[in-house]
C-alpha cells in the first residue's frame, strides 16, 4: 500500500532565503506525483497550520533555519529535535511554534501525529533582505532538498 | 558605572526585537529602548513593478496582518487610479477584512495574550502557553478556540483566494464575486463566530476580571499612561474597520483632529533616533517632545482600546453593549490602562464578527459586479485601515504607466512604538530594584509590550518558529545574570 505523504513549505516567498522551503514547494509542483502525495504552502501559518496539516502518514517539512552552520547545509531534523531545541513555551510575539501546533492537534482534534515527520530545513545566509530569490548557496541546496524529497516518493 | 540589562528575542528575523534597560549605579532603572531591526531593501524591491501587483506582495511582507496589507494596497492602488469600486466589491471587502481582524483578535487573545491571566504571569513558564490555558478553560474551549479561528481563516480564503496570502482584491474591487453557496458557508460560520466572540468576553469577566490580582494589575499604575489615541471611524463615529476618517482625541477625551487618510502627513510626523531603525510617528500639532506621556507630548497610540477610546461607540447591538460595559468598569473614558488593551480587542472580535453575519446576509453581497475597471491615468494615492494592532497607512507613487517609483508605509507597531517603550520602561521601573530580576519579571515586562500586540516576528517562519527572549544584566561592565528562554 502506498504511504500518504504530505509535504509542508513554510517560510516569506520575499524574504530572500526565508523563501527556501517555498521554492522547494515551487519545484515539486513541477512534478506529476500522483494522488498520495499532497503539497501544502504553509508560508507563515502559525496558527494556521492546525488546520493545514493533514491526516497523513508521513509528514515532511521544510523550511529555512538559521543554527550557524554553512548556508545551504540541509539539516535532516526530527520532532525531538523541536523538544530539545527549545523549551516548551510560547515566548514568539505571534504565533506558535511547530512543536505547539503537533501538541494541540494532538490535545484539541485527538489528531496522532503522522507516523513519521521528517523536517528539512535549510542553512539560511540572508533573511532579512526583500527579495523573491534565494542566495546562490541555497538556491542550490533547494534544488538538492527537492532531488531528496522526489527520491523519497 | 551603570548597569545594563538586554531582553532581546534575537534569532527570529523581521522581527529581532530587543529591549535594553539600563540601570543607575543603584540597579534602578534609568532608562529603556526597544529596538527592531528593518528589512533591507524595501523600497528598491517595490519600485518599478506595475502598482496592480502590490496588494499580492504587500500581504507576503508581514505574516501576520497579510489581510490587512492586502486591503490597504488595494486601497491606496484604487486612488493611485482614482477609482470608486462597485458596492458589492466594498461589502465583499470588508467581509472579508472583518473575518481577517477576527482571526487576528481570536490568536492574540488566545495565544499569546491570555496565557499571561490563564495560568497567570507568575506560573510555570511550560504552562504559560496556549495548552496552558487549555487546562484551565477545558478542552471545548480549546476546540472553539480553534474552529472559530478556522472560520474566519475559511472566510478569507472564500473572497480572496488564500487565508494567508490573499490575492483576490485589485485596483478597482476584487477578481471574483461569491456565490449563493458561498454566501451561506460564510453566514453559518458568521453565526458561530458571533456565539464565540460572546463566549471570549465571559472568559475575560470571568478568569480575569473577577480575579482581584489580576483587576488591580488591569485598573493598576504598572502600565498605566495618558497620551492621545487615533483611530479610523465611520461617518457616525463608530469604530470601522475598512473604511473612514482618522479621529485623534487628546488625553482628556477631546476631539484634535478628524482627517481623511489622504491627509495623513498633515498630521503624522516621523521622528527618528539614532538607536533604532523604526521611526516614532508623533501628532505634528502637538510635537516630538521624547518618549512621554500626558498632553504636552505628541505621543499617541494606535490599537483595540485607542480605537475604542476615539470612537462614539459601535455600530452593532452585542459590540455596543461590550463596548459600555468596558468604559462602565473604568467609568472614565478615555480608558489609559494599557492592559484593557486585551478587552477592547475582545469587544473589536465580537462587533467584527457581527458585522461579518450582517455583511454575509446582505441581499447585495452576491452581486457580480465586483470591479470597476481602472481608466484614468495613475499617479498617487493613499490607502489605510485599521490592521488589528491600529492604524495602517500604505502610500504609492506611480509613473504614468503604473509602474511605482515610491512607496511609503507607516505601520501599527511603528505608531505604538513610543508607547510600547514607555510601558515597557514602566514596568521595569516598577518590577526591577537594586538590580534583582527574576523570570517572573521578564514576562511583566513582556506583557507591557504584549499588550500592543506589537509585529515583531512576523515576517518570516524560520525554525524553530519562536522567539528566544534574553535577559543580561550588566554591573560595571560585567555580566552578572543571565536569564534566557528559548536560547540554547
Amino acid at each position: 500500500m502506498s504511504i500518504k505523504t504530505q509535504v509542508l513549505g513554510l517560510g516569506n516567498a520575499v524574504l530572500c532565503d526565508d523563501s527556501a522551503g517555498i521554492q522547494v514547494l515551487d519545484r515539486l509542483k513541477q512534478h506529476a506525483l500522483g494522488p498520495e502525495v499532497t503539497l501544502t504552502m504553509g508560508g507563515t501559518g502559525g496558527l494556521a497550520l492546525v488546520d493545514m496539516i493533514l491526516d497523513c502518514d508521513r509528514l515532511v517539512i521544510v523550511d529555512a533555519i538559521m543554527t550557524g552552520a554553512e548556508p545551504g547545509a540541509v539539516h535532516k531534523l526530527g520532532v525531538k529535535d523541536l523538544e530539545s531545541a527549545m523549551p516548551f513555551h510560547m515566548v514568539s510575539s505571534h504565533g506558535p511554534g511547530l512543536l505547539e501546533i503537533f501538541r494541540l492537534r494532538e490535545a484539541l482534534l485527538d489528531l496522532p501525529l503522522p507516523r513519521e515527520i521528517i523536517i528539512l530545513a535549510i542553512e539560511a545566509a540572508d533573511t532579512a533582505t526583500l527579495s523573491e530569490t534565494c542566495t546562490p548557496e541555497v538556491e542550490k541546496a533547494v534544488a538538492r532538498v527537492a532531488d531528496q524529497i522526489l527520491n523519497m516518493l | 558605572m551603570s548597569q545594563k540589562i538586554t531582553i532581546s528575542p534575537i534569532t527570529r528575523l523581521e522581527g529581532h526585537g530587543k529591549i535594553d534597560i539600563l540601570l543607575d549605579d543603584d540597579g534602578n532603572v534609568k532608562d529603556c529602548y526597544f529596538q527592531v531591526v528593518e528589512l533591507r531593501g524595501f523600497e528598491r524591491f517595490c519600485q518599478g513593478r506595475p502598482v496592480e501587483e502590490l496588494p499580492r506582495i504587500m500581504p507576503k511582507i508581514c505574516g501576520v496582518c497579510p489581510g490587512a496589507h492586502h486591503m490597504a494596497s488595494s486601497k491606496a492602488a484604487d486612488a493611485v487610479y482614482g477609482i470608486i469600486i462597485p458596492p458589492t466589491a466594498k461589502k465583499l471587502r470588508e467581509l472579508f477584512y472583518n473575518a481577517h481582524i477576527s482571526h487576528s483578535h481570536i490568536l492574540h487573545f488566545f495565544a499569546l495574550a491570555a496565557p499571561d491571566f490563564i495560568p497567570g504571569p507568575g506560573a510555570d513558564p511550560a504552562k504559560r502557553n496556549i495548552l496552558g490555558l487549555i487546562d484551565v478553560v477545558g478542552k471545548d474551549i480549546g476546540r472553539a478556540v480553534i474552529r472559530n479561528r478556522g472560520y474566519a481563516q475559511k472566510i478569507q480564503e472564500i473572497i480572496c483566494g488564500h487565508a494567508i496570502h490573499p490575492v483576490g482584491s485589485l485596483p478597482g474591487g476584487l477578481s471574483k464575486p461569491i456565490t449563493e453557496e458561498e454566501r451561506v458557508e460564510i453566514e453559518i460560520m458568521a453565526g458561530s463566530m458571533v456565539d464565540f466572540a460572546q463566549t471570549a468576553l465571559q472568559i475575560f469577566q470571568d478568569l480575569v476580571l473577577a480575579n482581584p490580582q489580576y483587576k488591580e494589575l488591569i485598573t493598576g499604575d504598572t502600565y498605566y499612561h495618558e497620551t492621545y489615541y487615533a483611530g479610523m471611524v465611520d461617518e457616525n463615529n463608530k469604530v470601522n474597520f475598512y473604511d473612514g476618517k482618522i479621529r485623534v482625541k487628546d488625553p482628556d477625551g477631546q476631539e484634535l483632529a478628524k482627517f481623511p487618510v489622504s491627509d495623513y502627513l498633515e498630521h503624522i510626523g516621523e521622528h527618528v533616533e539614532p538607536w533604532t531603525y523604526l521611526k516614532f510617528p508623533f501628532l505634528k500639532a502637538i510635537g516630538w517632545k521624547g518618549m512621554k506621556d500626558g498632553r504636552d507630548s505628541g505621543v499617541y497610540r494606535v490599537n483595540s482600546l485607542a480605537r475604542l477610546n476615539v470612537s462614539d461607540g459601535m455600530s452593532t447591538p452585542l459590540a455596543q453593549k461590550a463596548y459600555d460595559d468596558l468604559f462602565g468598569f473604568f467609568g472614565c473614558k478615555p480608558v489609559h490602562n494599557t492592559l484593557a488593551f486585551h478587552w477592547a480587542r475582545l469587544v473589536e472580535n465580537l462587533f467584527a464578527a457581527e458585522e461579518v453575519l450582517r455583511l454575509a446576509t446582505d441581499p447585495e453581497i452576491t452581486g457580480k459586479d465586483v470591479r470597476t475597471l481602472p481608466t484614468q491615468t495613475p499617479s498617487e494615492g493613499v490607502g489605510a485601515v485599521e490592521a488589528a494592532r491600529g492604524t495602517l497607512y500604505h502610500h504609492y507613487v506611480t509613473d504614468s504607466a503604473g509602474m511605482v517609483t515610491k512607496v511609503n508605509l507607516i505601520v501599527a507597531t511603528a505608531q505604538n512604538n513610543a508607547g510600547m517603550g514607555m510601558s515597557v520602561k514602566k514596568a521595569a521601573e516598577k518590577l526591577i530594584k537594586n538590580g534583582a530580576a527574576d523570570d517572573k519579571l521578564l514576562n511583566m515586562v513582556e506583557m507591557g509590550f504584549r499588550a500592543y500586540d506589537p509585529c515583531l516576528a512576523c515576517a518570516t517562519h524560520c525554525l524553530p518558529g519562536q522567539s528566544p527572549l534574553e535577559v543580561r544584566i550588566f554591573k560595571q561592565g560585567q555580566l552578572v545574570r543571565h536569564l534566557s528562554r528559548n536560547l540554547d
